[in-house]
């Protein structure tokens, strides 16, 4: 079937351009996409995130213009199979309200353009993965496993330097004043930073894949040096120099200069890379045929030559195809693509999710905590003080804390919340990282999802106790046996408030005490009933909280 | 470029392909190698320079790093904790320890810092464990020093009740002189230890081998010796001494340096005084101890010296014979010796003495002297007791009664006062037997021995018609005071009340042959 008027023409060339449905995918994914760019923005470790999404589209716009770039064969059909498993992982998503999976499905419908576009773009898709965030923690998992090698090392460049110091978990102690490896190590330069310049190098570059990743690989390995660097400067500075380079412009100063040194050693290491894998480039004109029969070579090249400039027989080969032709069972099928989509993004406007969330009323009640949020006398210990502190935006302990201290016959208790969190947060790992001694957890007798540890160093013993309850002051419940978000359930048949994006609020409770020796039976006792009755507490202060209905 | 033929070439047969396999996987290995040296870039290499060594040199500081903290590193902590140690600065000693914690093998120096750090913490449970740690270890060089500070520890241990402290402590300093016979401050230490447990031929011992090389100890060994009665070797001890301290003396003689240092020297001259006329006295030089204090009297006009020189007359009115030539000069020397230190009780004491025993002159001079001391209570219980017998003796009861209450409320555990107390009760008119019964019962619970006591309460027991107590008690005194005729007649009056008549009889009897 054909159209004849130009209108009709220009209709169905828009209906079948290959970008219409990633802007579809893009605008039915676009309210949990935000809430999942937000939550990036959040960790600055992925504040990298923007460079990619500004410096994808200028890449694709110079790459389309350059005719050595339309190497590449159009695969419609693989197109639609990416683009209704794009779908089917957004529906997923917005039924388990999971931006991380969200654009995962965004980048999948990426994949569609990428199948049916002349242009090679392999490589800018490639690069746009690391919009993506590792799940479950993993992240800071991989930057804790990171300062774990980092500080030993530091410590052992410092002891050749002569900087007096001792190590403990991730602190350093000097012996006026003690730093913390996290906080030293905090700003935009993360291993995820280095890893996604090595990426971006390599998209820049139009290096092949494999060497791509191996640099990313060395980039973990700067990353790591680059930690010590600071982690030496920063120790050397402030113990010999006198100067403090721990926060402010200084600190910003000395991370973008470590990160201009990385980039300087991430290009060598590229031209090292490039030496050693650098593809067997062939003079095609004065090569004898025999050469392109060499498995090695093919193999090699096949390895290592650039995804964009491969000129072996394969790809010319492939070049000489006629290209697919889409007709009506395409623009049909992307069109239904795009209801789907389309309906998907309704039903979380619908949701509230994203930029139509309201505004988080659990949030403001735990800001609006004070001193007299909680009585003077909490099951019978008295309040001695209490504390508001902010911290760095990713620190481990919270960004935001209110500290609540109570003593008892010299018994001194903190009791604090800090928040916020996006998942559930061990906070053993913290002190771990601290250099206690953290005796595996042991649930409280109430039955809640409370866990208490004891705690050790070589001064002190105490005890630890936490939960931590979501933005509706419920308890943490995982919710990957449940098919559909509970909180669609909510809205569906209870009633209950719009979404927003989850945010989590951590309750402790830390008795350090007197002696070198643990809390006997009676003094836990004690510990876990005012902890109880702190937690109750601050269920109470916080219910009351107004909440923003759905419309 | 690569040019060689490719030995499968255009044949298809499998068999051919098969047969010339090797030679194909040759072409493909040496095509590949030859291709990649040809292709490769030189300055790509250099440019990627830089990088391998930065990443070199990252790896060797890695694994140096890794390997732990070298042994210069672990002096230069130790230096560092040792220096504050001495500049008292324990929480930045305490720092630099810590670093050191987590070595595996906890050397001798390292123990000893982090001993001391536990000492001056106070936490001498966790210093024993590191010097105990010290003499578990390989190195013995510190062993000695371990053992002293082990002892160390035992010894305040035991102050602080430990049961075997002082016996530990005994053992560790008698280790750590098996290994080092010439550390003459643990041989000291070993020996006032001996002497604080009063077992002083020990102590004598260990001092005696301080003393050959360390001659000041020469005087601490003459009062031992005066305390064991080697009045010989005392002298001997004191005239080494005396000689070692003139040499001392001399060195001192002259003054100079900055007025910390003059007052230093003033302290150190003073000392050496009091330490010469102490082995003066240890001699029995007691007029050159005199004029030495008297002279450097003029010089230096401390309380100590006076109150030395006090106590030295003391010393010659205590040496005088009871005779009655002996009492004016006694009272001379009180005289001189209250010049210096007009109120010590041991003046007052032989004042009272003089009050109570010597010639009727002398005795109201003195008693005049202690008069006002009596009054205001400022005498020593001995001058109570002396002053107050006396006047019972003189049969002044209501004054030898208040002086003897007196005496017995300042030392309620002096047994003759109580004793005497009963006795002036009885004896005064009317008598107060119950009060005198409760006075001589507690002067018999705190000793039931002298035959006097028991003669009182016989006494007693008559006053109060108790017949069998009376002659219980009297018989008891009997044995001991046989020639005491007021016993035979309390004897005789109470076998008379019991109805023994022959036994009274015979008492009578036996006091009429003693009073006639």
């Amino acid at each position: 079937m054909s159209v004849a008027t130009p209108e009709a023409g220009t209709v169905r060339r828009w209906l079948t351009s290959p970008a219409l449905p990633v802007w579809v995918a893009t605008l039915g994914c676009l309210p949990l996409l935000s809430v999942h760019f937000e939550q990036l923005w959040s960790r600055p470790h992925y504040r990298y995130f923007p460079v990619i999404l500004i410096l994808v589209p200028i890449l694709l716009l110079v790459r389309r213009t350059d005719p050595d770039q339309h190497t590449s064969t159009q695969r419609p059909f693989w197109a639609g199979v990416a683009l209704l498993a794009a779908l089917a992982l957004a529906a997923y998503s917005v039924l388990k309200i999971s931006p991380l999976v969200c654009c995962a499905a965004w980048l999948l419908s990426i994949v569609a353009y990428v199948m049916r576009t002349p242009t090679n773009i392999w490589a800018l898709w490639a690069l746009m993965c690391m919009l993506l965030r590792l799940p479950q923690g993993l992240d800071v998992w991989l930057i804790q496993r990171l300062h774990k090698i980092t500080t030993p090392v530091s410590s052992g460049i410092l002891d050749q330097l002569q900087v007096d110091h001792i190590r403990e978990g991730n602190v350093l102690w000097f012996p006026d004043r003690k730093l913390f490896i996290e906080e030293v190590c905090s700003g935009f330069l993360s291993p995820f930073t280095i890893i996604a310049t090595a990426a971006i190098l390599g998209a820049v570059l139009r290096r092949s894949l494999f060497h791509t990743l191996i640099l990313m690989l060395a980039g973990c390995c700067w990353a790591a040096a680059a930690n010590i660097l600071r982690v030496v400067a920063i120790s050397y500075c402030v113990e010999r120099l006198g100067i403090d380079l721990t926060s402010g412009r200084p600190h910003d100063f000395l991370n973008l200069s470590v990160f201009c040194v990385t980039l300087a050693v991430l290009v060598s290491t590229d031209s090292v890379l490039r030496f050693f894998l650098g593809p067997i480039e062939i003079d095609e004109s004065s090569a004898s045929e025999p050469v392109y029969e060499n498995p090695v070579i093919r193999l090699w090249n096949w390895m290592f030559w650039p995804l964009h400039e491969r000129p072996m027989g394969l790809l010319r080969e492939r070049l000489s195809r006629p290209a697919s032709t889409v007709g009506f069972i395409w623009i049909a099928f992307v069109l239904l693509i795009s209801a789907g989509f389309l309906s998907l993004g309704a039903l979380q406007i619908w949701g509230g999710i994203g930029p139509f969330a309201s505004t988080d009323p659990f949030r403001q009640a735990v800001d609006a905590l004070s001193k007299d949020s909680f009585p003077p006398e909490l099951s019978g210990w008295t309040m001695t003080d209490f504390r508001r502190e902010t911290r760095y935006p990713s620190s481990e302990f919270g960004e935001h804390s209110r500290q609540w201290t109570y003593e008892r016959a010299g018994k001194v208790v903190t009791l604090s919340i800090d928040y916020p969190f996006h998942d559930w947060h061990k906070l053993d790992v913290n002190y771990l990282e601290m250099g206690w001694n953290v005796e595996s957890s042991v649930p409280l007798p109430d039955g809640s999802s409370a866990l208490q540890h004891a705690l050790a160093n070589s001064e002190d013993a105490g005890l630890l106790i936490y939960d931590i309850v979501d933005q509706m002051g419920q308890p943490y419940k995982l919710s990957l046996d449940q098919r559909v978000e509970t909180r669609w359930k909510q809205m569906f048949y209870e009633n209950a408030t719009r979404w927003s994006p989850p945010k989590y609020y951590q309750v402790q409770l830390l008795y350090l005490a007197p002696t070198l020796s643990r809390p006997d039976e009676d003094t836990v006792s004690e510990l876990q009933k005012i902890f109880l009755e702190f937690r109750s507490g601050f269920g109470q202060q916080t219910s009351s909280a107004p909440t923003g209905r759905q419309p | 470029m690569i040019s060689w033929e490719n030995p499968w070439g255009a044949s298809r047969d499998l068999l051919y392909r098969i047969r010339t396999l090797p030679s194909y996987i040759a072409w493909s290995l040496l095509g590949f190698v030859s291709g990649w040296v040809q292709t490769r870039r030189i300055p790509t290499l250099l440019i990627g320079l830089p990088s391998l060594v930065i990443a070199s040199l990252m790896i060797a500081t890695t694994l140096k790093a890794r390997a732990g903290l070298n042994t210069e590193t672990i002096q230069h902590y130790i230096e560092n904790a040792q220096q504050n140690l001495k500049n008292n600065q324990i929480e930045q000693a305490e720092f630099y320890m810590s670093r050191l914690r987590s070595l595996q093998h906890q050397a001798d120096p390292l123990l000893t810092t982090r001993a001391e750090i536990e000492l001056r913490r106070d936490r001498p449970d966790l210093a024993e464990t590191c010097y105990r740690q010290m003499l578990a270890n390989q190195d013995h060089t510190l062993d000695a020093l371990a053992h002293q500070k082990l002892a160390l520890i035992e010894l305040q241990a035991s102050h602080a009740g430990k049961v075997n402290g002082a016996s530990e402590a005994i053992y560790h300093f008698q280790q750590a002189l098996i290994i080092n016979p010439d550390d003459l401050v643990n041989r000291e230490l070993l020996a006032r230890l001996y002497i604080s447990r009063e077992d002083f031929n020990a102590a004598i011992e260990q001092l005696e081998l301080v003393a050959q090389r360390k001659p000041a100890i020469n005087l601490e060994l003459a009062r031992l010796y005066k305390r064991v009665d080697r009045k010989i070797l005392s002298a001997e001890a004191a005239a080494k001494a005396e000689k070692y301290l003139q040499e001392e003396l001399a060195k001192n003689s002259t003054s100079s340096g900055t007025s910390e240092e003059l007052d230093r020297q003033k302290i150190h001259h003073s000392n050496l005084i009091l330490n010469l006329i102490e082995a003066d006295v240890l001699q029995n030089n007691l007029d050159e101890a005199i004029k030495l204090a008297t002279d450097e009297l003029d010089r230096d006009n401390s309380p100590e010296l006076r109150n030395r020189l006090a106590a030295i007359y003391l010393m010659k009115a205590n040496g005088l014979p009871p005779t009655d030539a002996a009492w004016a000069k006694r009272w001379e020397f009180v005289a001189l010796s209250r010049n210096y230190d007009p109120d010590s009780p041991e003046s007052l004491s032989i004042l009272a003495n003089i009050a109570a025993n010597a010639p009727m002159k002398l005795r109201q001079m003195a008693a005049q002297e202690i008069s006002p001391y009596l009054d205001n209570g400022k005498a020593p219980p001995s001058a109570f007791f002396l002053v107050g017998t006396a006047a019972a003796e003189s049969k002044q009861w209501g004054t030898a009664a208040k002086l003897l209450r007196k005496a017995v409320e300042i030392n309620p555990e002096a047994d003759a006062g109580w004793n005497n107390l009963a006795h002036v009760l009885v004896s005064q008119t009317p008598p107060d037997w119950v009060e005198a019964e409760r006075c001589v019962n507690i002067a018999l619970q705190l000793n039931s021995a002298p035959p006097r006591y028991h003669q009182t309460r016989g006494q007693i027991m008559i006053g109060v018609q108790k017949w069998a107590q009376a002659a219980r008690e009297l018989e008891i005194a009997r044995i001991s005071l046989k020639a005491d005729p007021e016993i035979y007649l309390g004897l005789a009056e109470a076998y008379g009340q019991l109805g023994d008549e022959d036994l009274a009889a015979f008492y009578r009897t036996r006091h009429e042959a003693l009073t006639r």
